[in-house]
């Protein structure tokens, strides 16, 4: 019984946890929400919310310049680093040529 | 080398197995020698020129001149320089111990947990922070901290608006302030590596415990610590590291301030060499910075391997 009872307790903690975990996203929502120009108080859910304020934000920031040069950034570096890391991976692992583990060690860190 | 008299065939044999180790070590060293230059190029030569522009009095673009160690004395002496480091120690209870501690909580709380739906859920609430990227957590976080923001609106309506203030800007908070957000940002990282880890332990030794009249709490220390034991040590050595190097989150929420009082040593080798062209004091200020992040990450690797044996 008592056994239970705490398990509800720590459940619940738990919960209490996801819930501070999602609360900065929350009021980040909120006050992406609020009418332009003003300046919101705490935590509270706009009378009548101001989507558009996605939309401006996405023209006022340039955002597909920046995607784009984000997804040139992705396209370069995924390929390249996945290529670098396969072929030194099977070169160290398979092959195990001299200083092996030094190696390894080193660039793990850098 | 089994029998004195080694026939011709087993000699030659003997030979080629020992040629062909190093026919490998070759080819070997083929495949990694692109990553190694990549890896010289971008990590070493740059290491390099840090080295070295830091035994200089240089403002980046005028003539440098050798100063020797100096720029590293006033590492140790410069009131600014060593309180930034002091500060990364700080961050590192917040961004690297309290979320373990939590993680290892949680994790086990996990375990217990009978729906399948439950357990996932939590584990993707708890990791969305990992997800986003630094900058918005810390933008996020700034709202919530902001004299006008939720938590003193929460700490309003609980009754307790004397405590209320602007957690980022007052001089004794806004550390703490600045390391509860890793705190925030680190848990789901150890949640997901240290529920991993529990699904290795043996499902036995929990039985075995619990017919031998073991508590939750017992299992917890004796059983579900020790078995995590190098989960905790990686959880220990990737969070101490973001500890150590944070950036971001810092300039983002308080770029330093208020005054110098959550400035860390990345912000500050930023300022050095981007705003106040020094340099010289920025480099040496980075390589103290590896050094000891080296040193850290070195002590740990050990600690949790002799553990483990």
């Amino acid at each position: 019984m008592r056994a239970s009872r705490d398990a509800a307790s720590r459940t619940v903690l738990l919960v209490v946890l996801c819930l501070v975990t999602v609360f900065p996203l929350l009021s980040m929502l909120s006050s992406a929400l609020q009418p332009e120009g003003t300046v919101p108080v705490g935590i509270s859910w706009p009378t009548d919310p101001h989507w558009e304020n996605f939309v401006l934000a996405w023209e006022a920031a340039h955002f597909w310049p920046l995607l784009i040069s984000s997804v040139l950034i992705v396209l370069g570096v995924v390929p390249l680093s996945l290529a670098l890391a396969t072929f030194a991976g099977y070169g160290l692992a398979m092959l195990r040529p001299k200083g092996t583990r030094s190696w390894a060690r080193s660039s793990s860190s850098g | 080398m089994s029998s004195p008299v080694a026939s011709p065939r087993r000699a030659a044999r003997a030979a080629a197995a020992s040629r062909r180790p190093r026919r490998r070590a070759w080819s070997g060293l083929l495949w990694v020698l692109p990553a190694a230059v990549a890896y010289g190029t971008f990590v070493l030569y740059p290491l390099w020129e840090t080295v070295r522009y830091s035994f200089f009095d240089w403002d980046g673009i005028g003539v440098a001149t050798f100063s020797g160690a100096a720029n590293y004395l006033r590492v140790l002496t410069d009131d600014e320089l060593r309180l930034s480091i002091v500060h990364a120690f700080v961050l590192i209870v917040f961004f690297s111990f309290l979320p373990i501690l939590v993680a290892l909580f949680v994790a086990a709380v996990l375990r217990d947990m009978r729906s399948r739906t439950g357990t996932t859920v939590a584990r993707v609430v708890l990791f969305i922070p990992q997800v986003l990227p630094l900058v918005a957590s810390g933008i996020a976080w700034t709202w919530m901290y902001s004299t006008t923001g939720p938590i003193n609106q929460v700490l309003g309506a609980l009754g307790l608006g004397d405590l209320a203030r602007p957690w980022l800007a007052d001089f004794t908070t806004a550390l703490p302030a600045v390391g509860i957000i890793g705190t925030w940002v680190a848990l789901g990282f150890c949640v997901v590596l240290l529920s991993a880890g529990i699904g290795n332990i043996d499902p036995a030794l929990y039985e075995a415990t619990a017919l031998d009249g073991a508590g939750w709490w017992q299992q917890f220390r004796h059983v579900t610590i020790p078995g995590l034991r190098s989960e905790i040590t990686i959880c220990l050595t990737v969070t101490t590291i973001s500890a150590l190097s944070s950036f971001d989150l810092v300039y983002v929420s308080t770029s330093g301030g208020p005054g110098y009082q959550t400035m860390v040593p990345a912000v500050e080798i930023y300022r050095l060499v981007f705003i106040e062209n020094r340099v010289g004091q920025g480099s040496a200020l980075a390589v103290v910075l590896t050094v000891l992040v080296l040193l850290i990450v070195g002590l740990l690797q050990r600690i949790g391997r002799t553990d483990e044996s």
